[in-house]
Parts: structure tokens; sequence; C-alpha cells
């Protein structure tokens, strides 16, 4: 077999930025990651890499002509050739677990396939990575089993290959919960620690110990900050103390980026706020949690923090008759509100435009799959590109299939609450530095 | 994504030779959808024939097809999935860098989505004889590989 010469230097592909997606020249704030027009297409700088050595002519040339007397050939014309460039293209729309292999292929694939950059890439092609990950209690004492499913197939009848994840600790008597799920890497809570896993490359890196034990710990979210490309963790903490005999409330914030050693405390939370659901949502380069307006009020507001600017702002909530119980989540990368203000459905509502409180739309109105509890645990997951709603009702999961209102049981085993149930998008980012 | 062609072109149709010296058809909306046509008709003009020294007869009536469904916004998942369906790995291949050749930006990204599909299951050996690449690893170097991937290489089909 002729070596091939169209390979090229094993970093040019990967080093070039035409090829690579230029990411800031995307919105800054919304990063439709599911977005095929932010790929870079074949431009005309390719034509020149088509001249093709004189060799590969003639081998088109003799594979065409040959075709209709396939059988008479005793050896096979030398086969066309792909330059690098366009095995990139084809790379980066292949599954990690097919790269990892493909980095046996050789040198140049294999440094490829670990370049920061590719990653990147490979990250923004399709959403045929997205994935179910749910957790449930094994057979074994205290010990949880991690199981992924593609999300295609969740919505389609195809069999599922499901896979289990090779949970990087130690299983302790606990279920450890997974707080976030950004790019590819989960974040997960180990007692005060805090760890950052890619399960598709089987990476995993510790955090920094949260210094601050007088304190009770209250969520921790995950993101990632476009502008400086990083990976941000936010810490909550409730602090009390006392002031001339008054006791005071603080929620103080610390953030940690990726890549340095420390926590930085920001502004406090707005302080005046109370959790309802403390797990803040990752979207658009902000975090999200919908909150109480005051320790008296029942009345409601989003809080978010920008991650690149480490701000605070309100997000004002869409006109709805009494969202008496109410979540906030993300959907086809968008803030999302589920509200219950009757007992019988669910309204999920969509910021279409992230900040923009005359952008809030209906998206649908999920009804009961049967008569649930007063306050159910209702929690859209995901929703697909025709409309089929993958969520999590009580500690089960179903798909709600808008256009015709049915229900489809899915039959995952899972611990009960959001923690147990994640949606992943598979990567080849790793967490380590 | 069908293009509105202006009032001259609105009905004509392009010449195009392939590099084996035969004459197709197409439809100047659909000829807009390939820029290296696009270009070649800008420069040389829409009444000549076009040559197209790097696609033969046996790609350009496929690729022809695929724009003619692509300009009344017919192309669905079932048609593209139609559209693979007998052809062979390395008659993609030959198809995909014709439409690379073209500018051809739709078919392109089907066609690389369909062989990135393909070789999903296939063998690290089956991915070098297709894609021509030598292996530069030495032995060791490539045991310690796979063993640091083993996990990875669970149910993989033997290679065809």
């Amino acid at each position: 077999m002729a070596p091939s010469s169209d390979i090229g230097e094993p970093n040019d592909a990967a080093s070039s930025n035409s090829l690579m997606e230029d990411t800031t020249s995307t919105k800054k704030r919304c990063l439709n990651s599911s977005s095929n027009g932010t790929l870079t297409p074949p431009s005309s700088s390719f034509t020149g890499t088509l001249k093709p050595p004189s060799s590969t002519y003639h081998s088109i040339v003799t594979l065409t002509l040959q075709s209709s007397s396939r059988d008479s050939l005793h050896t096979p014309p030398p086969l066309p050739t792909l330059p690098f460039e366009l095995i990139v293209e084809i790379l980066s729309k292949l599954p990690v677990k097919s790269l990892i292999q493909f980095q046996c292929v050789c040198k140049s694939w294999k440094s490829l396939i670990s370049d920061p950059k590719f990653a990147k890439k490979h990250l923004h092609m399709t959403t045929k990575h997205h994935h179910l990950i749910s957790a449930f209690a094994s057979s074994v004492p205290y010990e949880f089993i991690h199981m992924s499913y593609p999300l295609s197939s969740v919505f389609t009848e195809v069999t599922t290959t499901a896979m289990q994840l090779e949970y990087p600790l130690m299983n302790r008597y606990r279920f450890d919960p997974i707080v976030g799920s950004c790019r590819g890497i989960l974040c997960i809570l180990d007692y005060s620690f805090v760890f950052l896993w890619n399960p598709s490359i089987r990476k995993f890196t510790k955090l920094p110990s949260f210094e601050d034990s007088s304190s009770h710990m209250l969520d921790f979210s995950f993101g990632y900050d476009h502008s400086s490309d990083s990976y941000k963790v936010v810490a909550f903490y409730i602090h009390e103390f006392v002031i001339n005999g008054n006791r005071v409330m603080k929620i103080i914030v610390k953030v940690h980026t990726l890549g340095t050693n420390s926590w930085r405390r920001i502004q406090d939370f707005p302080s005046r706020s109370f959790f309802e659901d403390s797990s803040g949502k990752f979207v658009c380069g902000t975090i999200n949690w919908l909150t109480y307006r005051d320790r008296t009020s029942s009345l409601k507001t989003i809080i978010s923090l920008d991650l690149e600017t480490e701000s605070y702002l309100e997000i004002v909530q869409p006109n709805s008759e009494g969202n008496n119980y109410s979540r906030i989540g993300v959907l086809r990368d968008c803030l999302c509100l589920f509200s219950r203000s009757s007992d019988t459905f669910t309204d999920i509502w969509l910021m279409k435009e992230y900040g923009n409180k005359e952008s809030w739309i209906k998206l649908f109105r999920v009804p009961d799959i049967r008569d649930l509890d007063s306050f159910p645990y209702v929690y859209p997951l995901y929703v697909s590109e025709d409309d089929q709603v993958l969520l999590q009702i009580e500690s089960e999961l179903f798909v709600y299939n808008s256009r015709d209102g049915t229900f489809k049981d899915l039959n995952i085993r899972n611990t009960n609450g959001v923690t147990g149930t994640t949606v992943y998008h598979e990567s080849l980012i790793s967490p380590c530095f | 994504m069908a293009q509105e062609a202006s009032s001259s072109t609105s009905s004509k149709t392009i010449s195009l030779k392939t590099g084996d010296g035969e004459i197709f058809e197409i439809e100047a909306s659909a000829a807009k959808q390939m820029k290296t046509v696009q270009r070649l008709i800008d420069d040389l003009g829409d009444d000549i024939t076009i040559p197209l020294h790097n696609v033969f007869s046996k790609e350009l009536p496929k690729i022809i097809e695929y724009y003619k469904k692509d300009i009344t916004g017919e192309i669905t998942k079932d048609f593209e999935a139609e559209f693979v369906k007998d052809l062979n790995d390395d008659e993609v291949k030959v198809l995909f860098l014709a439409a690379n050749y073209l500018d051809a930006n739709k078919l392109f990204e089907f066609l690389s989505q369909n062989i990135a599909d393909r070789l999903e299951s296939k063998s690290v050996e089956y991915v070098r004889k297709y894609f021509g690449v030598e292996n530069d690893f030495t032995p060791e170097e490539e045991s310690k590989l796979r063993e640091e991937r083993a996990w990875s290489f669970r149910g993989i089909k033997e290679d065809e």
C-alpha cells in the first residue's frame, strides 16, 4: 500500500484556523451547539489541495472507467485518497468512542484527536452526540450504576445501546449528585469535594478543596464562559452571623475557574433571595436560579449570574396565571420555566432570546400522565426536533409526544430527583490541565 | 433550500461536461448550489458548456439528482437514506470528493456524515485502508495504545 502523500504535516490541519470553527465570530451569548450553520464550509481554499498529483488523478479516471468491468480486474486500482482537511471533516462527525479507537490509526490522527481545537470542532457538530445519563442503585449495597443512553434511540423505536459508565470514584454510602453537565463534562459533588468528569474519554479531575467549613454548603453549579474559553464552578453557601444582636444571613458566592488552583469570592448573591430549587441551570453563558424575592414573599424571580462579568441580573418571568409551583431548566439551548398553576398540567415556557422578556413563548402544555400528588416532580429534560418531550415524572422517565398527546414509558431505572438523570453531550473535551 | 433565481436564469439550464467527456444538463438554480460551477459560470458565461475536469460521468448524475430535489425543497431523511443505500463505501468516498470539488456544501455535509456513520463500527485496519493511511506506529507503540483504550474497542465488528 503506497503511503499517502496527501496527509501532510500532523498539526497542519489541526492548527489552521480556516478549518476549525472560528468561535469568536459567533454570537457571544448563545452558541447554539447543535447548529450546523456554524461549520466551516468547504471554501475555495480547498480547491488548491484538489489539484491532485497526477497519480491520484489517473486513479480516479481508472476507477470510473473500469467500473463496468469490475469483474475483470486483476489488480484493483489505487483508491483515491482524501486530503487531510477532508478527513478532519469526516472525523469530526464520529462519536467519541470511535475517535478514541481511531487514535491508533496513525500518529497524525492521534495528534488531531487529542487536539483541543479539534475537540471544539467536534463538539459543535451534531445533536447525535446527545445522551441521557441515569443513575440508579445497584443490587450491590451502596453502589450506584451510571448508564448512558443515546437520545436518538430514546426517541425512536430503535433499540438503545445503553452503555454502563465506569464511575471514577469509589462509591460511598450515598449517591453523588451530578450538579451540572456542560460540553461533555459532568460536575459531581462528593461530600465537599467537587469533581469534573468526562465519561466519554474517561478523564476526571478533582477541584481544590473548599476551605470554609464553618458554613453550610448550599449549592454548586457548573458552566462555561465562552469569552475566556474557561469552565467555572460556582459555589454558594449561607453564612450566618450576628450584628448587634441580630442574626444576619448572607449568601456567599465563590467561583473556581478550571485551570486555576483556588476559589475566588465574587459578589454576594442578591441577599434577600432564597432558593426554591438550589441547582443552578447553565444556559447562554449564564447560570440561573429560581428564587423567592425575599423571605416573606411567595413571589418568585429568576436570578442570573453572567459567567463572563461575574455579575447578577434579574430575569423577568413570563406572564403566567399564577406560577404557584415552578422550576427552571434548559431546553433547546434556551432558558425554560416549567410551571404548574393547576393540578393537571405543566406548562413549558421557553425564552427564545435570553434576557429578552418579550421573547417568552409557551412551548407545550404537558398534561399529567395520571393522577399525581399535589406537588409532583415533573421535570422536562429534553425536547427533540420533532417536538417530543423527554421528562421525568416522579421517579420515572417518559417521552411525551406533543403532536398526538401520547406518553411512552421508557423503562429506564434512575434515582429520584433531578440529580439522578442528566442530559449529556458527549465530547472530547478534557477537564484535566 | 431553493434560491430565488433572477428572471434571466429562472428556467435556464446549464450544460456541464465531465472529465470523461459526457455532457449533462442542470437547472441554473441547482448550479447555484455548487459554488465551483457558479464561479465557472460567472467567468465563462452561462451559454457555454462548463468543463468539470475532476468530476466524472459516474458521479455527476447522482449529484444532479440530489440538487434537483434540493431546489424543490424535497430533501428528507428518507430521501437521503435512499440516496446512499446502494452505494458502497468507496463509491460514497468518490462522490464526497466530487462534492468537495464542486463546493456543493449541503451534499458535502450529508456525505461526510454518511461516511462517518459507515466508519463508526469499522476496525482501525479498515479505516487505514479506506483512507490510504500508513500505520507509522511501531508494534509496541500500537499495542500500548490499544491497551490504554481497551474499553473503547469493545463491541467492534470483525473486518469485512
